[in-house]
């Protein structure tokens, strides 16, 4: 036996349930082997495994979900059996409870995996990059979450969130699809909102739609966008001299659609501009969580910062992020002594960052000692919550 | 044939209390009494042979691991997720040269040609090609397509390693925080010098595993345990810390003034299908390989006995054993669906089939039990009637010498109670009286539930708890009676929205005009 790898023939499975999309795979691998959408096939239904809430019986039907969704992940992706392997789960840190202790009874008592363990998202990220301290932004469908991590611990004080994810994304997307898209109709334009019987922009055409048609545009575009916005006072995006960029024909069912460009380059603002609220958007949040944290870490998470997510994966998010926060370091340099802060770029797409972190961690022998091992859990009767349990962690005391 | 059954309308309940569809249901025949077993309380175990579904290749578990589940020589469609086809097409290659791209271009029309075989993949669903993304044809066909390695891998291969130096190093320092004594401490922390140590003198080997452990600890290096040197000092002397840039690359500027074609974008499926390299543009697409997959066979969760196995042969698609409980218990179907009227009986037909290999008797039991009823969140709100309470036959599914003159006798006695009956299936008649919730609203769906008691022959071989006391004979039928609780779920109950009043198939009618002459 291999002291290095006493499970090398079965490593732990590791999976990362996003809300959107769920990523699986084997521990001590690069990437996950699968991607796979968070949802499930009920009574011949698809729905997705946070809609739980809005059903009735919502934790019975939870069950029934996640058993299905784990015995696709073992039986028809992984091809593992259950009761010989070790589990990884990533954790959001606002996983709700009755999910956590759904999760844990169906894995221990219907799938009797040998040991559980949960591991915070912002942490697994940290441990793709070999840093102990870092601030960890993961951009998510839901919401976008902010954590400092410290040494092997999350400094919940310091977490901050943002209604800014894909879900939101998409929402403002078919809002302006709605004012500003047109149609060919019978060889003539028409608004796509004017129409009596319009197709559907469900969430998977809008998913499509941000993925071919939108991005999210330079800095410097942005700032003569809103100077003319500013100067005309007008809210609308129809009529300003800017050249925006070309529009783009989107095939919707039958229809053509044409999404003019200040919708492609548009849709993505909500991110950096928020008109009800000017402080929940991306670079005021990560600058108010660096102002907070404690003197002695400050330099450091300025100089570790971490994307992750899904969600930075769109075309120029990160360029223009950065330049957004160089903007607001120049504007008030009080605030903050540094010029500019340092990132990271993790050995991974962005959108599996937290899972590889996590299958890194899956790989090492001292997971017994982190994870719930069945007959603990059987004694407990429940799993405890991740900051109740010992993530007393040496390991990334670095 | 899988959609009939699976339709959700009639669900049986499981030995779990869960209600599922016959489709999903096996049996335990070494269970006393026979249990029903669904797909969520039978435990799965897969099957310890690999194989490609394509090439049917197969490899053990150690050998899939090692090539990430792929087959080298299978494909999918990176744009459909279908099978890519391999073609065959020849080009003249120079006679000297080697058959390499490069010479392909650059040879002039007076060097002789000689054919050559070169080989690329097409999908015949969508017509995408190797040649489209400007992949390179092969020359040879198995491992033609080389497995491309992720970009990040070698990183992550340090990054493993150096943890796995500190997790061995803290799990030292873990179980030598095990033994408070500091003798025998010191034999975890002088490894080295460890001259003196009872390790060494070990003379019957009772110390074998201690002394493994011994050879680890020198393995990583004595300086590991020196607690001058931290973990953190000792980590970075391992690798190099992840670096940080001050910014990332802007789109370029065309990007804002060019048209973009949007069909060279992939959709998210398309990232999603290949995880390593998830490419942006169709024109980065790569051949998709084909995971090896692995059988499953099931046990029952009480007493661990197969109720379903696959042939170990890979080519096999058939089952050494299976227990699905289609095969023994009958299967309800809706056959008539009226217009429904509230508190009033309404005649309804729902037709049995048996697909056990002997003779089933049934009779149809009222269940007035709460306790059913409220379970799996079914709540039933319609009442149902058997005007024959008696048990029926029905016949088995490959009768020869079937006596149907016999049987329809037995039916006139029924007085139209089984208005039909041929080879293995009866229909039977019913009355199903919707009723008004306690709050005097009008229910929306109507659904009941019944006993079907099902009396069996069965071979007494089978359960050998019982061959030791009937040893002698062979032909030795045990008679068992069970009675499963069906629950049907009849729909919506104001017609709407396209949805029609299901009427009499014709053949009953037929059949009954027979009856009446």
């Amino acid at each position: 036996m291999n002291f290095f790898e006493p499970f090398a023939d079965k490593p732990a499975i590791v999976v990362d349930i996003g809300q959107a999309y769920t990523k699986c795979g084997f521990a001590g691998e690069p990437a996950p082997h699968a991607i796979i959408p968070t949802q499930v096939t009920l009574n011949s239904e698809c729905q997705s495994l946070f809609t739980y809430k809005l059903l009735p019986h919502g934790l019975e039907t939870l069950k029934e979900m996640l058993i299905e969704f784990f015995y696709n992940i073992y039986y028809k992706i992984l091809n593992a059996n259950s009761r010989e392997r070790k589990v990884v789960i990533v954790e959001s840190i606002l996983t709700a409870s009755e999910f956590r202790h759904t999760l844990a009874d169906v894995l221990f008592n219907d799938f009797h995996a040998i040991s559980v363990l949960c591991i915070p998202t912002h942490l697994a990220c940290t441990y793709t990059l070999g840093i102990s301290r870092a601030m960890v932004v993961d951009f998510g469908y839901n919401d976008c979450q902010l954590m400092p991590i410290s040494d092997g611990y999350s400094l919940t004080n310091l977490c901050s969130f943002a209604k800014l994810g894909a879900q939101h994304l998409h929402e403002h997307l078919k809002a302006l699809i709605e004012k500003y898209a047109m149609v060919t109709l019978g060889g003539e334009k028409v608004l796509f909102s004017s129409l009596s019987s319009r197709p559907a922009l469900t969430e998977s055409v809008l998913e499509d739609i941000k993925l071919k048609c939108c991005f999210v545009t330079s800095f410097d575009r942005a700032q003569k966008i809103y100077q003319e916005m500013e100067l005309k006072k007008t809210d609308s995006f129809a009529g300003l001299e800017f050249e925006f960029a070309p529009d783009c024909d989107y095939n919707l069912d039958s229809l053509i659609m044409h999404i003019p460009g200040q919708v492609r380059e548009m849709a993505c603002e909500i991110f950096f501009k928020n008109e009800i609220d000017p402080d929940q958007c991306l670079q005021h949040l990560i600058l108010d969580t660096l102002s907070k944290a404690p003197m002695d870490l400050k330099r450091e998470f300025a100089s570790n910062v971490v994307l992750a997510g899904g969600g930075c994966m769109l075309d120029g998010l990160k360029p223009r992020l950065v330049k957004e926060i160089n903007f607001l370091l120049q504007k008030c340099p009080s605030v903050f002594s540094a010029q500019k802060l340092s990132y990271h770029k993790s050995p991974s797409h962005e959108n599996y960052t937290a899972w590889l972190g996590a299958a890194i961690f899956g790989s090492l022998d001292v997971l017994d000692f982190y994870s719930i091992q069945n007959s603990r859990y059987k004694e407990l009767k429940k799993l405890p919550d991740w900051f109740t349990i010992e993530i007393r962690n040496n390991l990334v005391q670095i | 044939m899988a959609t009939l059954i699976d339709s959700n309308k009639v669900k049986y309940l499981c030995s779990c209390k869960r209600l599922k569809p016959l489709s999903y249901l096996y049996y335990c025949k070494y269970c006393k009494p026979l249990t029903l077993k669904c797909k969520d309380c039978v435990i799965h175990e897969i099957d310890q042979k690999f194989f490609c579904t394509n090439c049917l290749d197969n490899k053990v578990q150690k050998e899939v691991m090692a090539v990430k589940y792929k087959c080298s020589s299978c494909f999918n469609c990176p744009n459909c997720k279908n099978l890519l086809l391999t073609r065959a097409s020849s080009v003249k290659v120079p006679k000297d040269s080697a058959a390499s791209n490069q010479s392909l271009e650059q040879q002039s029309p007076q060097t002789p040609q000689q054919p050559q075989k070169v080989y690329y993949l097409i999908c015949v669903f969508c017509r995408w090609t190797t040649r489209e993304v400007g992949i390179p044809d092969v020359t040879s066909v198995p491992d033609g397509w080389k497995l491309l390695e992720n970009p990040f891998s070698k990183r992550v291969q340090e990054l493993t390693e150096a943890y796995k130096v500190i997790a061995a190093r803290e799990k030292l320092e873990k179980d030598r925080k095990k033994f408070p004594t500091l003798k025998r401490r010191s034999l975890y922390i002088s490894g080295s010098s460890a001259s003196s140590s009872i390790l060494h003198s070990d003379k019957y080997g009772i110390l074998a595993p201690a002394q493994k452990r011994l050879a680890v600890t020198a393995s990583i290096g004595n300086q590991n345990l020196d607690p001058q040197i931290t973990i953190e000092q000792q980590f970075k002397s391992l690798i190099k810390p992840a670096e940080t840039v001050d910014s990332f690359d802007e789109l370029p500027e065309d990007f804002f003034t060019k048209q973009s074609n949007i069909n060279s974008i992939t959709s998210i499926t398309q990232r999603h299908a290949n995880p390593d390299f998830q490419p942006s543009k169709t024109s980065e697409l790569y051949p998709l390989n084909k995971f090896y997959q692995s059988k499953e066979s099931k046990r029952c969760s009480g007493c661990e006995h197969n109720v379903l196995k696959p042939e170990s042969n890979i080519i096999s698609i058939k089952f050494k054993l299976h227990q699905m409980a289609v095969f023994l218990v009958p299967e309800v179907r809706i056959v008539t669906i009226p217009e429904w009227k509230i508190n009033e009986p309404n005649e309804v037909m729902l037709s049995v089939t048996n697909r056990y290999e002997g003779d089933v008797n049934i009779s149809f039991v009222n269940l007035a039990d709460d306790k059913v009823s409220n379970l799996s969140n079914f709540e039933a709100n319609a009442r149902i009637e058997f005007e024959y309470q008696d048990s029926v036959i029905i016949d088995r599914q490959d009768n020869s010498k079937v006596v149907p003159a016999q049987l329809k006798q037995t039916d006139e006695q029924t007085k139209g109670f089984v208005c039909f009956r041929r080879d293995n299936k009866i229909a039977v008649k019913c009355l199903v009286t919707p009723m008004t919730k306690p709050t005097n609203k009008e229910p929306d769906y109507v659904k009941c539930i019944f006993g079907l008691k099902c009396s069996i022959n069965m071979p007494e071989s089978s359960s050998p708890q019982i061959q030791s006391s009937s040893s002698g004979s062979k032909e030795n039928f045990t008679n068992s009676v069970i009675t499963h609780h069906v629950f049907v779920d009849f729909g919506p109950l104001k017609l709407e929205n396209g949805l029609k009043v299901v009427p009499k198939p014709r053949y009953i009618d037929d059949c009954l005009k027979t009856l009446v002459k």
